[in-house]
């Protein structure tokens, strides 16, 4: 009697290698935007935060992008399991990095969006004033945010579409993202001992200097 | 600096504060009758160490309370309680917002010198061993709670002086933060990288999970449940959903089988914004209050007159709600006798500002209804009503209690014991207020608004911002309380006077 095997699973899951080139991908554009946006809490915090306080912060900072670089990875990896072959596992290294780094790219813009409103909605309100068009306010809200969830999704589509695109027909392209990756390695395993020191900082910090 | 009231004696010769103290002495015989009436249970409440219950309700404004004559009825069950209670009604906070105002609530200074000046800030490392918590006598056993996240900073830094620091989720319906919950032991620390991964006023730095959080944060079955009661939504919003009524139960089951002696600090959240009271209070002023037009301020967000008459009246109903659970507990502290040896206060941190053009109290617009707060005091067994109409400020309330205690004044404190407790008003009585929250902690007050009341006029001084000119202003409280005749240039004695010394407090404790 044939014994059941976990091989046919197993197969359907990205070797250690594969997954630690995508996990490289995720901790960069995880990594890069945390660090970037924990700078510009800086000036603030020197204004009432001791420099051991600051790196208190840095350390949870950068611990929650351990995680969330781990998540991306693990959420990829199942993704990978579980859809078809010919949509993520043919060149699933490949595939995944575009699809974090153009998501990446779109979130980007969704979080930079109280910054982006003011410029559109200044936009708006001079077409309205130049062809003499008196629009009530929450039009204009509903017409300024409609507008950037279509431009946002449809640029993203589109990118995706076309990345994923070439990425099947063009094998430079493929190679291309590879090679970007082997390079972008350095930098993200210098990330990934930063949050690795950071989360040891934690554990080590966490018996002392708290509540009794 | 001690400012323990000492007596002429003490200095050898007679000077001129101690002459106008007597006089004060003769003129307020009708006040000391009724000073009597206080010291009896005060006498009998040192003999068996009393209790105290101090409750802030936050961001309560005296202004918009009827207990001070305010047009609407907001405040019926407070005004229950100081029929029996000492009244002040000329009490200010020493900060325009809960970092400040807490911190000098519970270390008897002023913000110049514990330095707690920005959102989210603790006050100077010297002060972790300064505040009400670890000044009272050893013997007491102190719990404390808050819902507001800034004040629980203030907690955590003097945690050691607190038997026990009860966590949000104690009286939360659901806590949703990591800080507040499995972090909680680092909640400072913890709270402000949760701020900076979830992005408050700046993008998270959490690229991909923080887009996902307004989904966690919702808790529909939770709003579901309370819809009928809460219709606007669950106060303490979708992360830290609360009811006062949970509060108020939890009080009175619980105080009377808290360790004697003992002192509980509850800072409650509402009437902080946003105003969501229950279903009954919205609706209860639809009436116009028809006040006078105010010029908008060079801070002005410009929000219309008609935005903050809605917006105030939803307030007013949010006090409505909050002094009706006030009642409640009143109700039940009182016929479970927990009152008889236990001193209740209530006070808030900071008020709440409707006018010109602003709304809120992150501003550098330091006007009365920003500063002027609730202060009433139940003496144990209390009976009798006592209206102190002198100057006072939060930074009282410590050196107040130890006085009640018999412990000694450290010299540090700024404040000075409260009329009423002394009997020696003094009428040459200055406080301050000071809101510096984009200067730093470590070095000297580059800017702020800096404010000294004294007998009846008010300087506001604003100093050093980017996008606001140095101004002062000056006004006759008492004869224009709503500050808008400003006679900086008509009394220019008066304030050259206040300019000077309000100017070297500040550089003094820069």
């Amino acid at each position: 009697m044939r014994q059941p095997s976990l091989a046919p699973l197993k197969s359907r899951f990205p070797n250690k290698s594969e997954a630690l080139l995508l996990f490289t991908a995720s901790a960069l554009i995880v990594n890069f935007w945390s660090i970037i946006n924990f700078l510009r809490w800086v000036p603030a915090f020197i204004l009432r935060l001791q420099f051991s306080e600051i790196l208190i912060v840095f350390c949870y900072v950068q611990a929650f992008a351990l995680y969330e670089s781990i998540a991306i990875t693990l959420a990829l990896v199942l993704a990978g399991a579980l859809l078809p072959k010919r949509a993520l596992r043919a060149r699933w290294v490949e595939q995944g990095t575009l699809f974090v780094f153009i998501t990446g790219l779109l979130v980007m813009a969704y979080h930079n969006l109280p910054d982006i409103l003011p410029v559109l909605r200044a936009s708006v309100e001079y077409l309205e004033e130049a062809f003499r068009v008196d629009v009530p306010d929450y039009q204009t809200t509903l017409i300024i945010v409609g507008f950037f969830a279509t431009a946002t999704l449809t640029t993203y589509l589109i990118l995706m579409r076309w990345a994923f695109a070439r990425l099947k027909k063009n094998r430079e392209f493929g190679e291309g993202v590879l090679a970007f990756l082997e390079r972008a390695t350095v930098l993200s395993t210098l990330f990934i001992v930063i949050d690795l020191l950071a989360l040891a900082g934690l554990l080590i910090r966490y018996p002392y200097g708290m509540l009794r | 600096m001690n400012t323990g009231n000492p007596t002429p004696s003490e200095g050898g010769r007679l000077s001129r504060r101690d002459a106008l103290k007597l006089a004060g002495l003769f003129t307020l015989g009708a006040a000391f009758q009724q000073l009597a009436h206080i010291r009896l249970p005060l006498a009998q409440a040192t003999s068996a160490r009393p209790n105290f219950l101090i409750l802030v309700l936050d961001t309560l404004s005296a202004r918009h309370m009827s207990l001070y004559g305010y047009p609407r009825q907001t405040t019926p069950s407070i005004a229950r309680l100081a029929e029996s209670a000492m009244v002040y009604h000329n009490h200010h906070a020493a900060g325009s917002f809960t970092t400040p105002g807490t911190a000098s609530l519970l270390t008897g200074t002023y913000p110049w010198s514990h330095r707690a000046l920005q959102p989210s800030s603790m006050a100077r490392e010297d002060f972790t061993s300064r505040s009400l918590f670890n000044l009272i006598s050893p013997e007491y056993f102190s719990l404390a709670y808050t819902h507001n996240p800034l004040a629980m900073y203030l907690l955590h830094q003097f945690h050691r002086g607190i038997g026990e620091l009860m966590p949000f989720g104690a009286l939360t319906l659901k806590e949703m933060t990591a800080a507040g919950s499995w972090l909680w032991n680092d909640f400072p620390m913890a709270d402000t990288a949760e701020n900076v991964i979830t992005g408050i006023g700046q993008p998270p730095s959490s690229l991909f999970l923080s887009a996902m959080e307004p989904l966690g944060q919702r808790q529909p079955a939770l709003r579901a449940e309370y819809r009928d009661l809460f219709p606007k939504g669950l106060p303490g919003g979708e992360s830290r959903s609360f009811t006062l009524e949970a509060c108020t139960d939890w009080l009175s089951h619980n105080l009377a089988t808290l360790p004697s002696p003992h002192l509980a600090y509850f800072h409650l959240l509402p009437p902080h914004e946003p105003y969501l009271p229950r279903k009954e209070f919205i609706g209860t002023f639809p009436a116009d209050l028809n006040l006078p037009a105010k010029p908008p301020h060079p801070a002005s967000e410009h929000a219309t007159d008609e935005a903050l008459g809605n917006l105030r009246r939803e307030y007013d109903e949010f006090i409505a709600y909050s002094d009706a659970e006030f009642g409640r507990l009143y109700d039940n502290l009182l016929r479970s006798g927990q009152l008889d040896n236990t001193w209740l206060i209530l006070t808030s941190d900071h008020g709440q500002l409707f006018e010109r053009g602003i709304h809120g109290h992150l501003t550098p617009a330091m006007y009365q209804p920003l500063l002027h707060i609730p202060l009433v005091i139940r003496p144990p067994g209390g009976r009798q009503r006592l209206d102190i109409h002198d100057l006072t400020s939060n930074v009282d309330l410590l050196p107040t209690l130890l006085t009640l205690l018999n412990e000694p004044l450290p010299a540090w404190l700024e404040g000075q014991v409260l009329p009423g407790f002394t009997g020696i008003p003094d009428p040459e009585r200055v406080v301050y207020a000071l809101d510096a929250k984009e200067s730093s902690v470590h070095g000297p007050l580059r800017s702020g608004t800096a404010v000294m009341r004294q007998g009846s006029y008010k300087l506001i001084h604003t100093f050093g911002y980017k996008e606001l000119a140095d101004e002062d202003e000056l006004y006759d409280v008492e004869a224009d309380p709503e500050e808008l005749d400003n006679l900086y240039e008509a009394l220019p004695d008066v304030a050259a006077g206040m300019r000077a010394k309000l100017e070297e407090s500040v550089k003094r404790n820069s």
